[in-house]
């Protein structure tokens, strides 16, 4: 099973030892056509997915790897028409992934297929008709393919360790997961019962739980606590995406709670958007949103979300706040605010702004430009 | 499977189009569904936030950002420069400073960067997000982006496709799925695309903003193939306005692409020297190249040093270039740039890469453990990655604009004596007009065979990358050429070591801008010298070896960029236009500022304005400059110096704001700006070679003489230009010499010197009754315990710097000065001519006395 996508070329040298299969041929000349239109004209597409169902019951038949790769080598020889036998090459690949073919044939047919070089070339859309780049994207195809292998066995692998209460060591190991992995595992949790994670934890502890995986359980069953110990132990990206997901999973008192625990750390982007979507309806929130505007790093971010609900009272309490101001930086999230509302009042705030003799001639000109 | 039941999570719409099979098809992070692009990681959705986080914004998110940015930093100008087919307003933001010269007063260089023209692309928004961000976090350190924002003006144009973009972001997991006429359609081997939603690439002309709508899908024009001099010239673009690659009606038939050229006036656009339109994906550069070689080749070793430091980032990722054939092209941006200004230009393809470039790496989605289920995920980056992206390429593409902000010269060199800490020779370029400079050489003393020696070398650009505090090459970069000889007559190099250390406080402007070499002459070296600095920035562009004819970019290449023998090209060379005079015996003691220094200077072609010297001690001094401002009002500096050797540094030159005359005068009220550093080298105790270094402004510099001495105070035996006595005067006394202020009047002040013939001088920098700065001077004497000044004057007519004309000042009588001064206090009154000042009077205390003139 892969472990790990992105030093590709060592990973498939291994599967290819592991398997014992054969790489592709390497040496056939490249073909160049001046369109994709080009080389499909020279395609039959029922010659194609006949080759290629013939070439994947070929490959189910054979007994062992080499028979497989034999298989795919004969094929690639005994074709006289590189596009033919790209085009049905780039379709055996599809094939294999959208059938959610987990056999072992069909992994070793992907490996095969991930080495495999592509012959016939077509000018890069963007490249000035210089670049010329292959017609069917046969390792691409390849590897996503093994990528989503890889990401189904590991869910299903999950899913039913979780619903028979055993076998977790998919979560000990889970930092050592490739990305198809991780991603799955997450997945699994997320789908599998309340009571299944429930036992999970009891069974794991929260001590040495990966952080995502940790965030994934409390998620599930709405622990706050758990969750805030996933943020407070999590990267950047983790936490952004952990963020997104507060109103989705925990009641409103729990997310504003989780919201303004986090707009005091690192990654405050999210808890203030999320605060926005919620003061929409709560009051609560809106009245936080407010207090932000003078907090230094984030009051920009206030002012986004606030100036499209900013009723004519709260115009005129900014308006005040404006006026009074002498930090810029709350002067800058009080001006954004009026921008991103629409209204007459906060037009002729701003216009009053800007006719003020003593405002900076730069930030007039700019303001000036919101409102012409 | 159950599991693949289950995780068919997302509602597919199918929609059945009369004659076709068009459909809406949903992303998603995995389903077995049909109707489906299965990604293989979480569908990105935009988050409406200004602030950069670890994942994607909304375009209003990032447009308040980049708003927030201009509003909060003087260094970042917002301009609105057309509108979109839909009427919205494209913006641009030009990052520098709000002159148009660089330090040295030349002009300053533009280069451009271009995002968001394919909609779907938003690795491109939120990369020109990151340029901004990048610089307005840096804008004052005193480094590389200082460097750039007052030496340069960087354009950047965030989202071109306005109504496009908004129109992926409005569906960010739908995809309108139809084929391109131009397409086979319906087959296993070439699925139908998914053209609006999410993977919209072009823009919005005469399309509704609703996905369901069938009959608009396929519209709008693609703005990178609507650009001249190759619109219409290629297969790659299309006159069916259903086709992907739509040219739309004529060149710069788009008002987005009316917005690009009018935000290239921004520069302006005759100062370009680079443009970037950046893209996704591919993870490749697709450079132009034209007729002219020698701009092809400075591209292709930019992009290569680009890509060099973008390997050496997280991520780690290598851009390869792919340039374009010359005279033929699709119509894009990167074109138009190229061809009408000549200049680097490329299409920046941000990752994922394409395996069919990169034929070592998995290719799209793939890239990151992705499905890659037909490459279009290529432009859908994952969120977990788009923080690292945009950070690392905003940094290369500081690279980028550093590499182009044009080769370094060597711009001062200067020699101290370790014995003595006095400069010895000293050699700068000034910036005489837009082709030339000229040098200007102060050889004080000659060098001594067996003698330490400083060498001090600033260049006009931070020369070396900053590692974590320590003076580095640039991350894939080889270290940089820095070799320094000494070259005699017979072309054989002196066997002198000069051990390098590149300076951060000392340095010149910017930090590494400066180098430090310690040396010691040879026994037995004797005549003339040449000093030989072959350096090379941290880009690895090597000096002009000429910097007399200043190095620009004209018609496609560097002009005035000569190496080593003096021919022009794009290669530089060691700079060798230094000569040091080296002596074998001992030349005589060397000058030193001593503690007798003290009095006025002035610059005898510059009558009207002045300087008042205190030496405090041997390693301090006190300055008050009165001059002018660039209108031609009174201005006065002063501020504290250090004394080494024959130099005074006045590195924190005040000039205080903020005051009033008269008993409005409020302390708390003046605000000390500090428009920059002083430097003063004195020949001999009457000559100094006065340079400041003022924000902003090219370097300034005055020869001076002294025009007074102060009495009681001898720098040499008989020193007195104007102390020849006259007779007549009651004697004043020497303790009157120093500088005073009004008690609870701190940020103005009174210089007074009593001259050797009894006369007392008396300057005094205050503010007039609107808060301006004005001095008042005059020569008054002593009767009795006072000191009186019966006829003081002010001026008016200067100016600041080069426009200076002495005969456009004038001297006009402000009226009547008396003071009584004790040891250490005193009082003043004043009636004025004027009436705005009338009459009064102020309690004085001492700041400083000089020394050896004590008060008993």
């Amino acid at each position: 099973m892969m472990r790990s996508s992105a030093p590709a070329v060592r990973i498939l040298s291994l599967l290819v030892l592991f398997f014992g299969l054969s790489l592709p041929p390497v040496g056939a000349s490249e073909q160049p056509f001046e369109s994709l239109a080009a080389v499909h004209a020279g395609v039959h597409e029922k010659a194609v997915l006949d080759d290629a169902r013939q070439l994947k019951q070929a490959i189910a038949s054979a007994k062992s790897p080499a028979g497989r790769s034999a298989a795919l080598h004969s094929f690639a020889a005994g074709t006289p028409s590189q596009p033919h036998r790209e085009a049905a090459l780039f379709h055996l690949a599809r094939m294999y992934a959208d059938t959610a073919d987990l056999s072992l044939a069909a992994e070793n047919a992907l490996v095969w297929l991930a080495a495999y070089r592509p012959r016939v070339l077509v000018p890069h859309p963007e490249g000035r008709g210089r670049v010329m780049t292959p017609a069917f994207p046969i390792p691409t195809r390849a590897k996503g393919a093994l990528n989503e292998l890889a990401y189904i066995r590991q869910y299903d692998l999950t899913l039913t360790s979780l619903s028979r209460g055993g076998g977790l060591d998919w979560a000990q190991a889970y930092p050592e997961l490739s990305w198809p992995e991780k991603r799955a595992t997450l997945e699994a949790v997320a789908n599998s019962s309340s009571a299944a994670v429930h036992r999970a934890l009891r069974t794991l502890g929260t001590h040495s739980l990966a952080t995502a995986l940790l965030a994934g359980f409390a998620e599930k069953i709405g622990n706050t606590t758990l969750f805030l110990e996933a943020l407070a132990r999590a990267d950047a990206p983790t936490r952004s995406s952990l963020l997104r997901r507060v109103e989705r999973f925990f009641p409103e008192p729990e997310a504003l709670h989780i919201l303004s625990v986090s707009l005091q750390g690192s990654e405050p982007a999210v808890a203030v958007s999320a605060l926005g979507n919620m003061a929409v309806t709560s009051s609560a929130a809106k009245l936080e949103l407010l207090a932000l505007l003078g907090d230094r790093r984030v009051g920009a971010a206030a002012a986004l979300v606030l100036g499209p609900i900013a009723d004519a009272t709260l115009l005129q309490q900014i308006e005040q706040r404006l006026l009074d101001s002498k930090d810029p930086k709350e002067q800058t999230a009080l001006l954004l605010t009026l921008k991103h509302n629409e209204s007459a009042q906060a037009r002729q705030i701003l216009l009053n702004f800007i006719q003020e003799p003593s405002q900076d001639d730069q930030q007039s000109a700019q303001v000036k430009q919101w409102i012409r | 499977m159950d599991s693949l039941k289950r995780l068919s999570q997302i509602l597919t719409v199918v929609l059945l189009v009369a004659g076709g099979s068009a459909a809406a098809q949903e992303l998603t992070e995995w389903t077995q569904s049909g109707g489906t692009l299965r990604l293989g990681y979480p569908v990105p959705e935009p988050v409406n936030t200004p602030l950069p986080f670890a994942g994607f914004r909304t375009y209003e998110g990032l447009h308040t950002r980049h708003q927030q940015l201009a509003l909060e930093n003087d260094k970042i100008e917002a301009v609105v420069v057309g509108q979109t087919t839909g009427g919205r307003d494209v913006w641009a933001y030009r990052l520098s400073d709000a002159d148009s010269n660089e330090q040295s007063g030349l002009l300053e260089p533009a280069m451009m960067t271009n995002g968001g023209i394919h909609a779907r692309e938003w690795q491109s928004p939120e990369v020109q997000t990151g340029i901004m961000e990048r610089f307005a976090a840096h804008a004052d350190d005193g480094f590389v982006h200082q460097y750039l924002m007052e030496n340069a003006s960087i354009i950047v144009l965030p989202v071109q496709n306005v109504d496009g973009f908004l129109q992926t972001q409005r569906f960010p997991t739908q995809n309108y799925i139809f084929s391109d006429p131009g397409e086979t359609t319906g087959t296993p081997v070439n699925q139908l695309s998914p053209r609006d939603g999410r993977l919209r690439r072009k823009n919005m002309l005469t399309v509704d903003e609703e996905i369901l709508t069938i009959n608009d899908h396929l519209r709008g024009v693609d703005l990178n193939r609507n650009n001249p001099p190759y619109w219409a010239t290629s297969g790659s673009s299309s006159t069916d306005g259903r086709s992907l690659v739509f040219h739309g009606a004529g060149p710069h038939s788009e008002p987005e692409g009316q917005a690009l050229a009018a935000a290239a006036q921004l520069g302006p656009a005759d100062r370009l020297r680079m443009y970037i339109d950046f893209h996704s994906f591919s993870q490749v550069y697709f450079s132009v190249q034209t007729a002219n070689s020698r701009r092809n080749a400075i591209q292709a070793t930019l992009l290569n040093r680009v890509s060099n430091y973008l390997a050496q980032m997280p991520g780690r990722k290598r851009y390869l270039d792919r340039p374009g054939p010359v005279g033929r092209g699709i119509g894009s941006t990167d074109e138009y740039f190229a061809e009408t200004f000549q200049i680097p230009s490329w299409t920046w393809e941000i990752e994922p890469s394409d395996n069919r470039i990169h034929p070592d790496l998995p290719g799209c989605g793939a890239d990151y453990g992705g499905f890659a289920v037909n490459c279009h995920d290529g432009f859908i980056l994952p969120e977990s990655e788009i923080q690292r992206v945009r950070e690392g390429i905003a940094g290369a593409a500081m690279v980028a604009y550093y590499h182009q902000s044009g080769p370094p010269i060597a711009s001062w060199v200067r020699v101290v004596a370790v014995d003595t800490g006095a400069v010895v020779f000293e050699s700068q370029w000034d910036v005489v007009s837009q082709t030339q400079r000229e040098r200007r050489v102060n050889a004080l003393r000659p060098l001594q065979a067996g003698q330490d020696y400083e060498l001090w070398v600033a260049f006009n650009k931070p020369m070396r990358w900053d590692q974590g505090g320590e003076a580095a090459a640039l991350p894939g970069q080889a270290n940089p050429r820095q070799l320094i000889q000494l070259i005699g007559s017979d072309a054989v190099a002196l066997d002198v070591s000069f051990d390098v250390q590149w300076l951060d406080a000392q340095s010149r402007r910017y930090r590494y801008d400066t180098m430090l070499a310690g040396f010691t002459v040879p026994q037995g070296a004797a005549g003339n010298y040449t000093l030989s600095l072959d350096f090379a920035d941290f880009v690895n562009l090597r000096t002009d070896s000429d910097p007399a004819t200043v190095v620009d970019w004209v018609g496609g290449a560097w002009s005035g960029y000569e190496n080593q023998n003096g021919l022009l090209g794009d290669a530089g060379g060691p700079d060798r236009t230094v000569t040091l005079e080296v002596v074998a015996d001992d030349p005589g003691d060397a000058f030193v500022v001593n503690t007798a220094l003290s009095g006025s200077f002035f610059d005898p072609s510059r009558s009207g304005e002045g300087f008042f010297i205190e030496v405090l001690n041997e390693t301090q001094a006190l300055l008050f400059w009165s001059t002018y401002d660039e209108l031609g009002a009174q201005r006065w500096l002063f501020g504290d110096g250090v004394i080494r050797g024959n130099e005074i540094s006045f590195d924190n030159l005040a000039q205080p704001t903020g005051g009033t005359f008269g008993s409005a005068f409020d302390p708390g009220s003046v605000v000390r700006e500090r428009p920059g550093p002083v430097n003063m080298v004195f020949v001999d105790c009457n000559t100094v070679y006065m340079q400041h270094d003022f924000d902003g402004r090219a370097i300034g510099r005055q020869d001076l003489t002294r025009l007074t001495s102060v009495k009681g105070l001898n720098c040499e035996s008989a020193i007195s230009r104007s102390g020849a006595a006259k007779g007549g005067f009651d004697a004043a006394p020497s303790h009157w010499s120093g500088t005073w202020y009004g008690v609870g009047r701190s940020g103005e002040g009174f210089t007074i010197e009593v001259l050797p013939d009894d006369r007392v001088f008396v300057h005094w920098a205050t503010f007039d009754t609107n808060g301006n700065q004005i001095w008042i001077f005059g020569v008054g004497r002593a009767e009795g315990e006072a000191l009186i000044v019966e006829d003081a004057k002010t001026t008016s007519g200067g100016r600041f710097g080069d426009d200076f004309d002495p005969e456009l000042v004038q001297r006009l009588s402000w009226g009547r000065l008396e003071l009584r001064l004790n040891c250490e206090d005193g009082e003043m009154l004043y009636e004025s001519v004027l009436p705005e000042f009338g009459q009064g009077q102020q309690s004085l205390v001492r700041l400083t006395a000089l020394p050896g003139l004590t008060c008993s």
